[in-house]
């Protein structure tokens, strides 16, 4: 797989963590922006891979979320950028998150891997 | 009697044993803050995980309480003559041999009352695949008013099977509680 920097020096870019408050929903908003530019400034027919684990998200988060994606989506779709893939990890007997990450493939032609992983202290502050 | 009279007059220990035998895990009265809910998240997330409950059942109990805090946080109404000056709104969660209860209680103003009542109303008949459809259009759509989309209240009915009520309690002309008592069974 040929995975292109998106910041330079990283191969692949996270986002991961618990966004329940207006303070850390914008902190995931800052994260989402920046995944939109790196995909935006990307080099044609490359796969950037965006890893996802978040073991918590309220109404709010996922709606901004679900609106990003879909944007990515437009713009992977209409313009000469990378190819995106998500790695959506989720933890075991999270039903929220397995659905959420169904919802983002459903709705969008956005390449999405689920990946199941242990179930662990829920809160990781941002 | 007013209220503080009757807490000066109660045992500590009538209290504590109160709430034991109601096995309440977590009480809350107050009003919300960004910073406050992920605390009190963490809390009863912790206080979850002491229990050998299924996952399932812990996941939907802590997202239950997300969409309710966050509900409360968006629509507390600050009360000026109220008898803490901060306990406009209230939560509590609690465990019974069934599974799980969390009950919230937060003012309203009379004129958000019957839209609020109306799509509760309209939410309580509806199955569980339709709860998923209504779910994921209004996840799809992304149109919310200025207090949401009532996409918090389509969650907590989902996540609890829907088994849960609500109850609007007039105040005065201009003031409702609104309360909600959601069961979420093992």
């Amino acid at each position: 797989m040929n995975t292109i920097p998106l910041h330079y020096e990283t191969k692949s870019m996270t986002i991961e963590g618990v966004y329940l408050t207006f303070k850390s929903l914008d902190l995931l908003a800052d994260k989402l922006v920046d995944m939109y530019c790196s995909v935006q400034m990307s080099i044609p027919n490359t796969i950037l891979r965006v890893e996802f684990e978040l073991p918590l998200l309220d109404s709010r988060g996922k709606i901004m979320l679900i609106q990003f994606m879909k944007a990515l989506d437009t713009i992977n779709a209409k313009t000469n950028t990378g190819n995106v893939e998500i790695d959506w990890r989720y933890q075991y007997e999270d039903e929220d998150m397995e659905e959420l990450g169904e919802l983002i493939e459903e709705l969008t032609s956005l390449n999405v891997h689920m990946i199941q992983t242990e179930a662990y202290s829920v809160l990781r502050k941002v | 009697m007013t209220v503080m009279d009757s807490f000066c007059n109660t045992d500590p220990y009538t209290i504590m044993t109160c709430v034991q035998r109601q096995r309440l895990l977590f009480s809350f009265s107050g009003n919300p803050s960004s910073d406050l809910n992920a605390s009190i998240i963490d809390h009863i997330e912790k206080q979850l995980r002491t229990t050998e409950d299924p996952l399932r059942v812990q996941k939907r109990v802590v997202n239950i309480v997300i969409e309710a805090l966050q509900n409360m946080y968006h629509h507390q109404h600050p009360l000026e003559d109220c008898f803490t000056g901060d306990g406009s709104t209230i939560l509590m969660v609690g465990r019974t041999s069934g599974g799980y209860i969390v009950t919230t209680g937060n003012y309203v103003d009379n004129d958000s009352e019957l839209s609020l009542d109306q799509r509760l109303r309209e939410l309580e008949i509806l199955s569980d695949i339709e709860l998923r459809e209504r779910h994921v259009a209004a996840l799809k759509s992304g149109l919310r008013t200025k207090k949401g989309a009532g996409l918090g209240l389509i969650e907590m009915a989902r996540r609890s099977n829907n088994n849960i009520q609500h109850k609007l309690t007039k105040i005065s002309n201009k003031l409702s509680f609104f309360s909600l008592h959601i069961e979420i069974k093992f």
